[in-house]
């Protein structure tokens, strides 16, 4: 029988170059990969001085690192706070795959020198993080010790149990002292954001101000559009003059798809037109008649002047048809400002304009939202972790990462030289014009703090994405949105 | 002689039975547990035991009927064009002399992406109805842009394009390996008989290959009705819920509504869904016997 | 005079067929050649139809900004070790799923296939939570465990077809020789079925490679596999998409490479399949 035996013989050795062969590819690339991490060239980079111009008056430095180039001009000033009290822990956090959270990772060395505690971070995108913070709080894990996690539902997962507030930090002088880290400095509506009964559940990473008008100024000075609308009714004009269908040239885009995104963007007009989810019973009225003719307002302005599919929009479609230069106008988040000025990003950059968001009949108001970083009740190492978190987003290193982004965490930052000078070039001066503004515009209940938000918002989502996709009509699909509401109040215990 | 036999069956069963058991049957007996609760997140402390309350919410759940009905249209025409197209494929990969061994490995690609990359690159850049590579096809032979994933009558037909063009190679993998393992002398012999192409592929190979066609169906099948992560990329259920299939269904109701009980409940059912479909499948089998 | 004909003909016919075949192959093709086409990129071209210059920045930002290496380095082991592991549980079951008849055919077969007919999300929170209790969180042995788990149904069920393709009279020969069952599975099964061992390992190797949703649960930054970490281009702000077509590109790449590399085997398989020894 020495056939099988050969067949043996062979089939091992070709096996077994197969897999040395994967082996091999794999180990190479591993070996190869491991390269010390390309520092990151930063667009927006002038050199802070070392003279700290920073809000709290009295410094004091720690001992800094050399090898990080910008942190090493960051002081931690003076406070009673025990830095090393805990020494030698690691913690480990869940995070948002994001700019502005990297930013704040790029602190880290200077964190770990300081106190001694190593960060270990893991992040992923939106959903993603979102799926594994929710499985990691059903199951009472104690695997992370600080999540971040959605601002506008942060009531919802309070609700669950998982989250630790913050007065069981603030209340021990070893690990926080208020001058030193100047809670009030936070701006308001992003802490209003994270308040719910009375306490505080997180430290909201910055304040996001949800409608900024952006438009491609060589259009608007093609068609002979002098300034940007500042109303919904100039908004529809200028949109429909700038759509020519046949050179694909849109004048407005939107967020529509099936998600809380598309009820996020929709809020603002609702709230426009004079409209409001509930009543002070909280009972439904986001199908009364200032929300029919928001949500009508809204599907026109999508269908007439918006690129054919808009319906299927997320942040990113709305975006890049941005980028693309296909549509002249978005009403838009504050912090995508970086991207579109940016020349390597997009090919606009020197065209792109900005202004404040247009109003509607009731004025405007505009959503603050925030990413939260809060602490997992189930951690093992709540403290260490709160240290990290309260030098993160402390005054001198919040100025560190908010110029980086061009959008301050902070009101004392809002004001900064520093934090100026870095943005004041943005969209010639205009950028730094629409920030001091906006805060005016900040509706402090554009999420209602209901505990089942995160369902409503979802809820609220697919009747924007139905309506603007055509399947239903505005009146009906709010219609059968209410009765949805209500069921899912009632079933949260809402009217008892 | 039988001794020896039953000792060689259990020896090689044993093990795997024992990994099985260890590694299943707590996940799925508390999983069973959890749709027999009440167990919301956000309302902690309450979770209770409700029996079958959680089924019987389901067949008075408009949006779970509706996910049925998705789910059903999806999987019947997606099997069917999945395993039609594979079958096609299988026999043109049979018949290839030269370059097998290339196109085979080529074709392990669409389905091999990472499911949400494939996904999000096809909504982008293919089914994109401003700059998508289909709809500019579209327009530079004259013919009309179409919405692909957000009109109501085409969402459906797009996904299931999608989801031929990644799975329907599988099938015609796994086909080929078992057209391989037939014996030439009967294709031979057929031939000689003068038997033409068509009666061939009808009299020799399907029946031959029937088992083997009616295991990749199951767990083709079972696919899709598990598809989760594929639709929620393309169009998150949209528009509206004209594509929410069922267990898209589930991981809203678990992780937006955080019901994780009612979830369960969506879970275990498409689980008994997948059992049924399972013993229809048998059923063929046995008959193949 | 008339074989001319008839040679003209089949060669008609035989291109008519190679072209059927790539164009079919072809259709399947497009959307990768797009995807590499778009790694290939730069970032500011990516949504402009220009066919401008074409780079490889993307593939060296894929490598260099991120460990990628690691991650797929850990696909790799949590994929292979479960079709290892697999083989070696599942292979004997086969063949006695296939020539065998007993009491519990029906059910055990049914159990096998279990895992592979339940919808993650069921499963995933009590998977989790038995996970944390073993500490396999995050761990290239809880990973294979949970791929092995997932395919290991499968590839029984596709062990068993092939198995069955073999005529049990080979098998009776040999025993009549005096080989025990042992020898004969060993030395008979599996050489003779070897082109569908492959194939189903291929199969289920990349059942293993693509699944994130374990992946994404299951692991931490320690085994996390490269379908996780391909998710590092999806920012909050803005998608890479450059970088994100590359990293598809090169989490593809090794399978294929790979079973273009087993297919040598498999042909080999195959002939001595045919020579009935």
């Amino acid at each position: 029988m020495s056939e099988p035996k050969k067949v043996d013989r062979r089939k091992f050795i070709y096996a077994g170059l197969g897999a040395v062969a994967l082996i091999a590819i794999g180990a190479a690339a591993y070996v190869a990969m491991n390269p010390p991490v390309v520092t990151k060239t930063v667009t927006t980079s002038t050199t802070v001085p070392t003279t700290s111009v920073v809000t709290t008056t009295s410094v004091a430095t720690t001992t800094v690192p050399t090898t990080s180039v910008v942190t090493s001009t960051i002081t931690t000033p003076k406070s009673e706070i025990n830095w090393k009290k805990y020494a030698g822990t690691t913690i480990k956090i869940l995070a948002l795959k994001a700019f502005l959270i990297d930013y704040q990772l790029e602190l880290l060395p200077d964190f770990e020198k300081l106190t001694g505690i190593h960060v270990e971070v893991e992040q992923l995108p939106e959903d993603q993080v979102n799926q594994k913070a929710t499985i990691e709080m059903a199951g009472a894990s104690s695997s992370y010790d600080i999540y971040s996690l959605w601002g506008h539902s942060i009531v919802s997962y309070v609700s669950t149990g998982a989250l630790e507030p913050i007065s069981s930090f603030v209340k021990n002088p070893e690990i926080y002292d208020p001058d030193y880290y100047r809670l009030d400095d936070i701006i308001p509506a992003a802490l209003d954001l994270v308040t719910f009964k009375n306490e505080i559940w997180g430290i909201p990473i910055q304040a996001v101000y949800q409608q900024t008008l952006y438009y491609r100024k060589d259009l608007f000075e093609k068609y002979g559009i002098d300034k940007p609308p500042r109303t919904f009714d100039e908004l529809k004009q200028v949109a429909e003059k700038l759509t020519k269908r046949s050179e694909d040239q849109y004048g407005f885009a939107g967020r529509a798809c099936r998600g809380t995104q598309s009820a996020n963007v929709w809020l603002y007009y609702l709230y426009g037109f004079g409209g409001k989810i509930f009543d002070d019973k909280w009972e439904p009225i986001l199908n009364g008649s200032e929300g029919v003719e928001s949500l009508k307002f809204y599907v026109e302005l999508l269908n007439k002047c918006a690129p054919p599919g808009v319906s299927e929009f997320t942040w990113t479609e709305v975006q890049n048809s941005f980028m693309s230069g296909k549509v002249a106008m978005i009403n838009e988040v504050i912090n995508w400002a970086s991207i579109f000025i940016d020349p390597s990003k997009s090919k606009f950059a020197n065209v792109t304009g900005i202004a404040l968001p247009p109003a509607g009949p009731a004025g405007s108001s505009v959503g603050v939202y925030s990413w939260v970083w809060a602490i997992n009740k189930y951690s093992k190492n709540k403290e260490a972790a709160w240290l990290w978190l309260l030098w993160t987003t402390a005054p001198s290193q919040a100025l560190y990462w908010s110029r980086k982004l061009g959008v301050p965490g902070r009101l004392s930052i809002l004001n900064n030289p520093i934090f100026k000078e870095g943005v004041s070039k943005w969209y010639d001066g205009k950028f730094l014009q629409v920030l001091s503004e906006l805060p005016k515009y900040a509706y402090p209940n554009y999420y209602p703090k209901v505990i089942p938000w995160l369902r409503v918002m979802d809820r609220i989502g697919v009747a924007v994405n139905e309506a603007v996709s055509g399947v239903k009509t505005p009146q009906l699909v709010l219609d059968e949105a209410a009765k949805d509401v209500r069921k899912i109040m009632e079933e949260a215990g809402y009217y008892r | 002689m039988m001794r020896d036999n039953t000792k060689f069956i259990f020896f090689s069963l044993f093990p795997c039975l024992i990994y099985i058991f260890l590694t299943q049957a707590f996940p799925i007996a508390y999983g069973i547990y959890l749709s027999l609760t009440s167990w919301t997140l956000t309302s902690t402390g309450t979770s209770k035991f409700i029996f079958l309350n959680n089924y019987i919410e389901l067949f008075y759940d408009l949006r779970f009927i509706n996910s049925l009905r998705v789910t059903l249209i999806f999987f019947i025409f997606a099997l069917l064009i999945e395993i039609a197209v594979g079958f096609f494929l299988a026999i043109m990969l049979y018949k290839l002399k030269k370059g097998r061994r290339i196109i085979t490995a080529l074709l392990l690609i669409p389905f091999q992406m990472t499911p949400v990359v494939s996904a999000l690159g096809w909504r982008t850049f293919i089914y994109n109805p401003l700059y998508g590579l289909l709809n500019l096809f579209l327009g530079s032979i004259g013919l009309p842009k179409q919405r692909w994933l957000s009109d109501p009558s085409l969402v459906l037909p797009s996904i299931i394009i999608y989801d031929t063009w990644a799975w329907s190679p599988f099938i015609a993998l796994s086909l080929l390996a078992g057209l391989m393992g037939i014996p030439i002398e009967l294709f031979e012999a057929a031939r000689i008989d003068g038997a033409s192409e068509i009666k061939i592929i009808k009299l020799i190979i399907i029946p031959t290959l029937k088992s083997l066609i009616a295991v990749v169906a199951l767990i083709r099948g079972a696919d899709i009705i598990k598809a989760f992560a594929t639709i929620f990329t393309m169009t998150g259920g949209g528009p509206g819920y004209l594509s929410e299939i069922i267990n898209l269904y589930c991981y809203y109701v678990s992780f937006i509504d955080l019901k994780i009980g009612y979830g369960a409940s969506i879970g275990i059912f498409s689980f008994i869904l997948i059992t049924l479909y399972y013993i229809c499948i048998l059923k063929v089998l046995i008959k193949g016997e | 005079m008339f074989n001319l004909v008839k040679i003209h003909k089949s060669k008609l016919k035989n291109v008519l067929f190679h072209l059927l075949v790539l164009s079919s192959v072809g259709i399947f093709m497009i959307p990768f050649i797009g995807m590499v086409y778009i790694s290939l990129k730069p970032p500011k071209e990516i949504f402009t139809s220009t066919i401008g210059k074409l780079t490889l920045e993307n593939y060296f930002y894929v490598f260099q900004q991120s460990n990628f290496g690691k991650y797929y380095l850990n696909s790799l082991i949590a994929s292979g070790g479960a079709v290892l592991l697999s083989l070696i549980l599942g292979l004997p079951a086969a063949y006695v799923l296939t020539r065998f008849n007993f009491k519990c055919k029906g059910i055990i077969e049914y159990l096998f296939l279990v895992s592979r007919l339940i919808p993650a999300l069921t499963i995933i929170i009590p998977l989790f939570i038995m996970f944390r209790f073993l500490n396999f969180q995050d761990t290239y042995q809880g990973m294979i465990v949970a791929y092995t788990q997932l395919i290991v149904g499968f590839l029984i069920w596709m062990l068993r077809e092939f198995f069955r393709n073999i005529p049990k009279e080979i098998e009776e020969a040999a025993m009549i020789d005096g080989c025990s069952r042992l020898d004969v599975f060993l030395k008979i099964n599996i050489p003779l079925a070897s082109t569908g061992i492959a194939a189903a390992s291929i199969l289920a190797f990349t059942f293993c490679w693509n699944d994130f949703i374990f992946a994404l649960i299951l692991t931490s930054a320690n085994a996390k596999t490269a379908t996780v970490a391909i998710f590092n281009y999806m920012q909050f702000e803005e998608i890479q998409w450059g970088p994100l077509m590359a990293a598809g590109i090169c989490i593809t790449l090794p399978i294929i490479i790979f079973s273009i590399m087993l297919q040598k085997y498999i042909i080999m398989g195959l002939t001595w399949g045919a020579v009935k020894g």
